[in-house]
């Protein structure tokens, strides 16, 4: 008699199960012991840890463990699943079977699925019983413990998918494993070193300005580490959720596209081997000349000596996973044409320098935004705060300004090649009048642009478009707290909204007059004021310098200024060093040597200790040393200044 | 009836099979000889439906048989070595079947089994290899297929089992007008149970016969004259092979034995003998310079 034949398998998943079973078996075992039974042993031992003011998430008990599951259980059991792809005989015997290569698919891909969602059901049960059972309300909700089963739920729906997809892209296990892991990490990896590269080969690249977009989204296992400390947000489970369908669906179709043959070749399709061959090629090319450029200082040879290595070895490795062998070393046509055409694209586009030579016209300039700080202004997570974003500039003194800077830069290439102590990134963004934008970022020898960054600098609008003190209303400001900066403790907290306008209006001014110079000079110097707003957060501390005179007197008028600054009263006494030679490199003198120095400078007046540290710079480079010996806990400072910043005694004492 | 229309299959840069065309009646076994790397086995997978042909066509019954499901269900193919899911037991392995093959027959099964004394409960993997193959056929035998391929299925049987196992294909297309085609890399393998040969060489289809009419065309003729050979004779019978031992001529001839031997007579030779062939040496004689290259198979 007949038996029924449904649609449905029962055998087929029976035979599923009997081979891949124990990987959802291992995988809820490994799960149960890390949340459940770590729940339970941190109850029985009353340490229960305390999330009052961070979110708690389920993921930060013993996360390193959770991640290791989470990013090896959905390969190893795609891997395991469709092995019978890649052994010849189980392929024959499944296709031999009559039985539509969707049917297969479908029961193969899914009852994996179902094996992974099983293990994750339960333990989300485990804990919710837990949670009732053990009165853990206080430490995490309902809420969160579905949220941990769906947000481990669909990372792992994502590496699976991918998984599987690759499967059918390839003809044997090992590499099923290695390609999968390769994929997931594909987007991150080969951003981070085409940027890098970029940066290498092009004058001017900003890499780190295109680095800065949150890259851990571009890979599911990146971004998995980072769920302890970040939540998982709706668009990117959407998107994540898209993209697992989409892998579902691609892998469908390459596997009716595959032929039963290519089980046991490395890459199962022919047209995707020489994409694979020059993929691995050019990729190892970017590596090597990454690491060169790293280790050697980026000498010009070394790097192109890492590119030369780095595309061989990746052409020949390709090579070797390709024709199951490491005997390919006779086969070098297909590396002479890569390097041909490698070489005509990197020479070409070095001969027309449209890149690197671009600066966009004075007349197609909408606007430019300019910093020597990227990293505070462009590249800190701050910068989504409208306060933080730099502005752009539209005066055209300004834009013309920016133009000659970015022109000079340019002719000095060579001389910018060297690296320097007193180096300094500049960051510039135009936004052009039809809609494009020219971006470029270099890092200089600072003293070269002093001139022709100076009236940037000091002009109004450019201080308005950088300072956080300018964007920010008075009345999102809570509380200020004025900071000495020194060994003690000496601070003041304001939070009467007319006294913050006034200071603000002290510091603005201050901001305002402030030259270029003298922003160099007190860089690091006097306290620090630090503004708290809405909702417990924090600007960037702000430096009250020394030249500061509008907030001075504020800080004197209220008799606060001794409360906050740095005082002669702090210090016990002051030993100033005349050194021979301007110290270029930065490095610092030994104290012990500073004060073995014949003719120097011991000062225990107030007044004139003050008059010290109203002068002294953070630099290390200047000529006259000075020790500030703090009354407190034998703490001491060794500052410099120039000749120019001298006080009237010193020059005498040292005359 | 299973028809393959000018089929060409490569791997790559090889080519396996080129324009191959081949027909196999209903109820007949046919007998696919061919040494090793000839494209037995691709042949075999491309009627099994597991492979997909680059160019041409494979038919079963009309239709062709790729993804074809309700084909595939009355089509059952044992491999060279025969593969079973790992720790899988002969009750398991058939349970799988019966789930595949909606002809499926339990008694068949059952009966089968004890015929041949196997342990159902025992993993087939730890059965010896000549075991391992027995199963393949109880499982195959149990799924009722129309059409059986079989890819060298008695290498590796001892004698006692081969002689079984040929019985119960001869009687399952006696009963049930069950197709069958079994390859081998020797003819002497397969010659008393095929009634059609097909001999592929280099991916090639060089001949097709049926067994019967084959022997049946055949001849080889030894006459002596007293006179030499009269050449009217010769170029009437237009031998495939002629051979001089003395004063007598050796002819390879093909034709009706009764025309052949009267037209001889009338010629009164002084000896004239006509002699079967062995099935050896019509296919050297058949396949002429081919023939020389794979008398191996023949053998």
């Amino acid at each position: 008699m007949p038996s029924k034949i449904s649609w449905f398998n029962k055998e087929i998943i029976m035979q599923i199960a009997r081979s891949t079973g124990w990987i959802s078996i291992v995988y809820f075992l490994g799960l149960l012991f890390i949340l459940p039974i770590q729940l339970l042993l941190m109850y029985s031992e009353d340490r229960l840890p305390y999330y009052q003011e961070d979110h708690f998430t389920l993921f930060r008990i013993n996360f390193e463990l959770q991640i290791g599951l989470l990013v090896i259980v959905p390969v190893i059991l795609a891997v395991f699943l469709f092995r019978f792809l890649h052994v010849k005989q189980a392929s024959d015997l499944i296709h031999s079977l009559p039985l539509k290569r969707e049917k297969i698919f479908h029961h193969y891909a899914l009852t994996g699925l179902v094996f992974l969602v099983i293990p994750i059901a339960a333990i989300t049960l485990i804990v919710l019983a837990l949670r009732a059972g053990l009165d853990l309300n206080s430490l995490f909700s309902i809420k969160d413990v579905f949220y941990w089963a769906g947000a481990t739920t669909v990372i792992v729906f994502l590496l699976y998918t991918a998984s599987i997809m690759i499967a059918m892209l390839t003809g044997i296990s090992a590499v099923h494993a290695v390609l999968a892991y390769i994929f997931l990490f594909f987007p991150v990896g080969f951003v981070l070193l085409l940027f890098y590269n970029l940066k290498i080969l092009l004058y001017g690249f900003p890499s780190d300005f295109f680095l800065n977009q949150q890259l851990e989204r571009m890979s599911p296992i990146t971004y998995a580490t980072v769920l302890n400390r970040r939540d998982f947000e709706w668009g990117d489970t959407a998107l994540y959720l898209i993209l697992a369908f989409v892998f579902y669906g691609l892998a469908l179709f390459f596997y009716k596209k595959r032929k039963v043959e290519q089980a046991s070749e490395a890459i199962a399709f022919p047209k995707l081997r020489s994409i694979f061959k020059y993929g691995v090629t050019f990729c190892v090319m970017l590596l090597g000349g990454t690491y060169f450029s790293g280790v050697s200082n980026n000498s010009l040879s070394w790097v192109i000596f890492g590119y030369a290595a780095g595309a061989i070895f990746g052409y020949f490795i390709a090579e070797m996973v390709l024709q199951k062998t490491w005997r390919v070393f006779g086969k070098v046509k297909g590396l002479a044409i890569y390097a041909a055409v490698v070489a005509v694209l990197v020479l070409g586009v070095k001969m027309l320098g449209i890149y690197e030579n671009h600066v966009p016209d004075l007349a197609d300039i909408e606007s430019v935004q300019v910093t020597n700080q990227p990293y505070m202004y462009v590249y800190s997570s701050d910068t989504g705060e409208d306060y933080y974003r730099l502005k752009s500039l539209k005066e055209e003194p300004n834009i013309a300004a920016v133009r000659k800077m970015h022109r000079q830069i340019l002719l000095d290439r060579k001389l910018n090649q060297r690296k320097n102590a007193e180096s300094t990134t500049y960051f510039v963004h135009y936004e052009l009048k039809n809609g494009r934008s020219v971006t470029r970022e270099y890092e200089v020898n600072r003293r070269l642009y002093d001139d022709l960054f100076k009236p940037i600098y000091e002009s109004k609008e450019y201080k308005l478009a950088v300072n956080p003190i300018f964007k920010l209303k008075d009345n999102r400001m809570k509380t200020i707290t004025f900071r000495a900066n020194g060994p003690m403790n000496k601070d003041i907290t304001l939070s009467n909204p007319a006294e913050i306008k006034e200071v603000m209006e002290a510091l603005r001014k201050d901001v305002l007059t402030e030259s270029y110079k003298d922003s160099l000079y007190f860089r690091d110097r006097g306290s620090i004021l630090e503004i708290n707003i809405d909702d417990n957060q924090f600007v960037q501390p702000i430096e009250i310098k020394p030249t500061y005179q509008n907030i001075k007197k504020w800080l004197e008028e209220k008799d606060l200024r001794e409360r906050v600054t740095v005082t002669g009263d702090d210090l016990s006494h002051v030993l100033v060093v005349k050194t021979d030679a301007v110290n270029q490199d930065g490095s610092e003198i030994p104290l012990k040597e500073l004060e073995g120095k014949e003719n120097s400078l011991d000062i225990k007046d107030k007044r004139q200790m003050e008059q010290l540290l109203n002068q002294a710079s953070a630099s290390s480079s200047k000529e006259y040393k000075v020790i500030f010996y703090y009354k407190f806990a034998n703490y001491n400072e060794i500052l410099s200044f120039d000749e120019e910043h001298a006080p009237d005694f010193v020059k005498s004492h040292f005359k | 009836m299973i028809e393959m229309k000018h089929i060409s299959k490569r791997f790559d840069r090889y080519k396996a099979l080129e324009n191959v065309n081949l027909s196999i009646q209903k109820g007949s076994i046919y007998g696919l000889i061919g040494s090793n790397g000839a494209g037995k086995t691709t042949l075999i997978k491309l009627l099994a439906g597991i492979y997909q042909q680059d160019q041409g066509e494979v038919i079963i019954e009309g239709a062709p048989v790729y993804e074809n499901i309700s084909l595939k269900q009355k089509v059952f193919y044992i491999p060279d070595q025969p593969y079973v899911f790992s720790h899988y037991t002969t009750k398991q392995m058939a349970r799988f079947y019966q789930h595949c093959y909606p002809n499926w027959d339990e008694e068949r099964f059952e009966k089968l089994a004890q015929l041949f004394e196997v342990n159902l409960q025992k993993k087939i993997d730890t059965f010896s290899k000549g075991w391992q193959r027995q199963i393949a056929f109880i499982l195959a035998l149990s799924a009722n297929p129309e059409f059986l391929i079989l890819d060298e299925p008695l290498d590796g049987l001892d004698p006692v089992v081969r002689k079984k196992v040929k019985n119960l294909l001869i009687h399952d297309v006696a009963e049930r007008e069950m197709t069958i085609l079994i390859s081998s890399h020797n003819l002497r393998e397969v010659e008393d149970i095929c009634d059609h040969i097909g001999i592929i060489h280099k991916g090639q289809l060089v001949m097709e016969k049926e067994l019967d009419e084959l022997k049946a065309d055949i001849h080889k003729v030894q006459v002596a004259y007293r006179d030499g050979v009269p050449k009217q004779l010769l170029k009437k019978l237009n031998p495939l092979h002629t051979e001089k031992r003395g004063s007598v001529s050796l002819f390879i001839i093909r034709g009706d034995e009764d025309t052949i031997a009267k037209q001889i007579r009338e010629t009164n030779p002084v000896i004239f003998d006509l002699l079967p062939l062995t099935l050896e040496e019509i296919f050297i004689y058949e396949m002429g310079d081919i023939g020389y290259a794979i008398q191996n198979i023949v053998v």
